[in-house]
């Protein structure tokens, strides 16, 4: 028998195959699908916040919180008893097992208190210099914590923010957008609806009233807006309120609440703690 | 002019560029040698089967290996794993194990050549990956070993 070896003809397997077109066609129909996705997240942000893992946000979070943060030296002691407190309220809360909120304290005269992504929550010196108990703090606290907890920061960030975590999960950090929207034209947008105030309003007193047995830091806290409010005149200046419910009808809403809960809306005021005394 | 988009983008796109440029300009060459190589080697012939054929004289066996690790460009990569969100021929990969498998048997050739050997039989083909483990955007690279038992005869003398 006599065998021979003829060249067999090229490019069976793999002949033909431009890799670049592959690429083009690969590539838009990725570009048609995820353009499709990411419409759909913007157009139904606010829904989907609530189902975004808390620990996608939380990936965000190093930006914002730099933005928030003054020049002024840190006061750790400051911190770490707000920290306490929001701690103690957050188990009164029910947040989700990966969630826990971080406070921040800003040295800064502004009188604000303000939840932004991942959790972070910052109090204003402001603010915590006019309270005059624990139990009108716990108040402020708890209304930012349940914004965390319902994911109304993520929310009202919205789509911006969505489309960030989305593309940056996407295309690694590489492709994260969130940077590429500069961080003003973000905060801008951070401000809930009435609804979602009113919501927090409620959250916060049921966890105050846990706490402290009565719900009288509420009625502390919106003494203070009051105050405030008569100075400003009818103008409303304050940050903190622009966007809030009118403080008397806010108060009575807890009221009716209160009402229909039994709690009592008065009681024994826990003083401020040491550390926390600004004055 | 936001420097920080430009670089973000940049740091995609560049390797990509690169990778496509280089990967298809070294196939190019890589398989302009192999069919060259081909050529050359055409008349030592390589047989899977494991017997030699019954009434011919044989001498000198040894075994020959011939291996080659070859690695696909950064562009490849990229392109398969797009191709493995959608599924289908993974094309982009095919070169590569083409171009490994040729040229692992090109050099078991080359080494029974060395040897003066006429032709190989029991060739057997062995393919393992190289950094191919589970993690995302490693440019893989796999080896391809060929091997089989060198003879000397006259009947398939060249």
């Amino acid at each position: 028998m006599k065998y021979a070896n003829p060249k067999p003809p090229e490019g069976i397997n793999t002949g033909g195959y431009r890799p670049g077109r592959e690429f083009f066609v690969l590539g838009a129909s990725l570009a048609v699908i995820a353009g499709l996705a990411l419409a759909v997240v913007f157009q139904f942000g606010e829904w989907v916040a609530p189902y975004v893992p808390f620990s996608w946000e939380k990936r965000l979070e190093g930006s914002f919180v730099e933005n928030f943060q003054n020049d002024k030296a840190p006061n750790p002691s400051v911190e770490a008893a707000l920290q306490r407190l929001a701690d103690r309220l957050s188990g009164a809360m029910d947040l989700g097992d990966d969630m826990r909120v971080t406070v921040h304290f800003v040295d800064d005269k502004t009188v604000n208190a303000l939840a932004t992504i991942g959790g972070n929550i910052f109090v204003y010196r402001g603010l915590l210099a006019r309270l005059e108990n624990e139990n009108a703090l716990a108040m402020v606290l708890a209304h930012e914590i349940a914004h965390v907890k319902h994911r109304d920061v993520l929310a009202a960030l919205g789509s911006g923010v969505l489309v960030s975590v989305a593309s940056s999960f996407v295309l690694g950090d590489a492709g994260r957008v969130g940077d590429l929207l500069g961080h003003e034209t973000v905060f801008t947008m951070l401000h809930f609806s009435r609804a979602k105030e009113k919501r927090a309003d409620l959250d916060a007193m049921r966890a105050v009233v846990q706490e402290y047995g009565h719900g009288g830091g509420a009625v502390d806290l919106f003494k203070v807006f009051n105050v405030m409010e008569r100075e400003a005149g009818v103008k409303r200046k304050t940050d903190l309120f622009t966007s809030h419910p009118l403080t008397p009808n806010r108060l009575k809403a807890l009221r009716v609440l209160a009402e229909s809960q039994g709690w009592l809306m008065d009681g024994p005021r826990r003083p401020m703690p040491k550390d926390l005394k600004l004055n | 002019m936001n420097y920080e988009f430009l670089f973000n983008i940049g740091i995609i796109v560049v390797p990509l560029l690169l990778g496509f440029v280089f990967g298809q300009w070294n196939e190019k060459r890589h398989y302009k040698s192999i069919l060259h190589r081909e050529a050359e080697l055409r008349t030592l012939m390589a047989f899977s089967s494991r017997h030699i054929p019954k009434g011919i004289e044989v001498s000198d066996p040894h075994v020959v290996i011939g291996s080659a690790v070859i690695s696909v460009d950064y562009f490849k990569t990229f392109l398969a794993s797009l191709r493995g969100i959608f599924g289908g021929t993974m094309s982009s990969y095919e070169t590569l194990l083409e171009r490994s498998r040729r040229e692992a048997v090109l050099r078991m050739k080359q080494s029974a050549r060395e040897l003066g050997a006429d032709v190989v039989f029991n060739v057997r083909l062995e393919t393992c990956p190289v950094f191919a483990s589970g993690k995302q955007n490693v440019t893989r690279s796999i080896e391809v070993m060929a091997y089989g038992t060198a003879i000397k005869t006259p009947a398939f003398r060249g």
